[in-house]
């Protein structure tokens, strides 16, 4: 009950500082320049290589709208939640809160929930912006947006999940550098995992796993774009997409890792002096 | 069996917390009972903080134990009865003072219709009631930590837990937070006042504990630890070296500054003597005021010898 308060009050604190608007409108001027860009880059296409052969790069150009939105899930995950635990207890704000009767996980819990309906309603309206750009103007439509969609909320959810984890112990400067330092390690560690798998190198495969293992958004990206553009041909896939497809125990990996994340949290939090 | 309300409001047996190599409170026992002013009270950097932040369940105690209301510190049930306003507090300033408050009362699981009317009462007894709806960005420090009392007594807790309610306010502000915490005694709630503020303290607490370099040092009815400390000023004309030595022989010690003799008495009957003393020894009285000791002399008193 008392964490359903506080992931009342997350959104409301969200909204009364413009979070919301600001998201719409950065959201708005995102999707207008990609709309724009992709008209652009369609009619350059269908000019030089005749009407309707332009089709086939429609899957890579809406493949590169939703890493942008993949990424900037991340990067709002990170940038909302990383001083939310960390900015309280260090301006004295969460005292008031932790002498209620509640137990401290519950405002933990509060947290995680608010903030990460926050991004489920942020990451969904900029995927299914850029799967409407693609649809109404262009006519295109991914073959299984639905479950990319959630994969992208669930990278996301990762993320909130290790920040939250790190404000319970860290300050906010040390928390942003060391999650932006793991979302970093694993693009890189995907990148040389998919140059890996087209040479045939067991060992920088075996690194991009391992660093899935340690932060799974990239993996998680990979699984994304295949069920996104599963046939797209390996010429046009481009960096963004995937040649090898991770597991779908990923997503339960995932899963087990950001619910993991906030238990330790959870369980910091509750030891921690105020 | 004794019942909840017989229980003390606060209870501590040797609690304990050591940061590191630093014991910032050690071996604190405290019993505080119900519908009592309790001052907590010591210098700067003492533990008062601490300890009062172990109480709430903020602070993890090392060692120790300690109840709330009868419940073990640190249990969330224990907080159901008690409000607090933290020193140095800040709030989340993007809410309206209405919404601050009613925030702390869902958290207090107050029902909409209490919630209302508290927040009604509470808002006009610290003298915001025009600011309900004004965003507490806007307050000044004295509306803010007023604002803060409001939300202390919301749910009307049997304890209330005040840290330095009266730093950065001006007289009038002092004033008010001294009468809400009368006011407070007379509906029988415990307030647990830490502050550094002697004469504040004075005015309002029926006992007190100072701690000092993290341990108690005295604790006691304010009566009994001020009562038989007396203080006698005299103003002689001219301090004559027999009349010195004749006030010497009567008190417990002895100051001179001038014409102006201070002399320290155990008991009040010794009064008479002085002015007796004077006279036989030729001495010219030109005033005896007796005064007895405040609070800040016997704080100082302790802390210097303890020190």
């Amino acid at each position: 009950m008392s964490a359903l308060l506080v992931a009342r009050f997350t959104l409301k604190e969200a909204v009364r500082k413009r979070f919301f608007l600001m998201a719409a409108i950065v959201g708005v001027v995102f999707l207008a320049l990609y709309a724009l860009g992709f008209h652009y880059i369609n009619e350059e296409w269908e000019r030089s290589m005749g009407p309707g052969r332009a089709d086939m790069y429609s899957p890579v150009v809406v493949l590169l709208g939703l890493f942008l939105v993949h990424l900037l899930g991340v990067l709002v995950a990170i940038a909302v939640s990383v001083s939310s635990v960390s900015q309280e207890v260090d301006e004295g704000t969460i005292q008031l809160i932790a002498t209620k009767p509640m137990a401290r996980w519950e405002i933990i819990a509060g947290k995680w929930l608010g903030l990460a309906s926050l991004l489920a309603i942020y990451i969904l309206g900029m995927a299914w912006g850029i799967l409407g750009v693609a649809f109404f103007i262009f006519g295109y439509f991914p073959p299984n947006p639905y479950v990319p969609s959630l994969l992208m909320v669930l990278a996301a959810l990762v993320f909130l999940s290790l920040s939250i984890l790190c404000g319970t112990r860290l300050s906010t400067l040390p928390s942003a550098l060391l999650l932006l330092s793991l979302f970093g390690i694993a693009f890189f560690g995907g990148m040389v995992e998919q140059i890996g798998a087209l040479i045939r190198s067991d060992t920088m495969v075996n690194i991009g796993i391992g660093t899935s293992l340690l932060a799974p958004s990239d993996a998680l990206w990979r699984l994304e774009s295949r069920l996104l553009a599963p046939n797209l041909p390996l010429n046009l896939s481009g960096p963004f997409a995937s040649v090898t497809e991770p597991s779908t125990w990923m997503v339960l990996y995932s899963v087990v890792y950001a619910a993991a994340a906030v238990l330790i949290a959870m369980r910091i939090f509750a030891r921690r002096d105020l | 069996m004794p019942g909840e309300h017989d229980e003390p409001a606060v209870e501590t047996q040797g609690l304990r917390k050591v940061y590191g190599r630093k014991v910032a409170v050690d071996d604190l026992s405290l019993t505080v009972g119900r519908g009592e002013v309790f001052g907590f009270l010591g210098p700067n950097g003492a533990g008062k903080t601490t300890s009062l932040k172990m109480l709430l369940g903020l602070v993890v105690p090392t060692g120790g134990s300690g109840k709330l209301l009868g419940r073990p510190l640190g249990e969330p049930e224990a907080r159901r009865g008690i409000g607090f306003l933290p020193e140095h507090f800040r709030f989340h300033e993007w809410l309206r003072a209405g919404e601050f408050l009613d925030f702390h009362g869902r958290l207090y699981c107050m029902n909409a219709e209490y919630r209302r009317k508290r927040i009604s009462e509470v808002m006009e007894m610290v003298g915001l009631s025009d600011y309900e709806n004004q965003k507490l960005s806007t307050f000044s420090k004295g509306m803010l930590q007023r604002a803060g009392i409001a939300q202390a007594v919301l749910n009307e807790p049997p304890v209330v837990f005040l840290d330095e309610p009266t730093s950065g306010l001006d007289p009038l502000g002092r004033r008010q937070v001294r009468d809400i915490i009368v006011h407070l005694k007379q509906r029988g709630t415990t307030v647990f006042l830490n502050s550094h503020l002697l004469s504040e303290a004075e005015r309002v607490c029926d006992r007190v504990a100072i701690i000092n370099q993290g341990k108690v040092v005295r604790q006691g009815a304010l009566g009994d630890l001020l009562a038989g400390d007396l203080e006698v000023d005299i103003k002689l004309l001219k301090p004559v070296p027999e009349v010195l030595e004749a006030l010497g022989r009567i008190s417990q010690s002895i100051k001179t500054d001038d014409s102006l003799v201070t002399v320290r008495l155990g008991v009040e009957e010794d009064i008479p003597r002085l002015a007796e003393a004077v006279v036989q020894h030729g001495g010219q009285l030109l005033a005896l005021v007796p005064r007895h000791f405040s609070l800040e002399d016997y704080f100082v008193q302790v802390i210097e010898g303890n020190s």
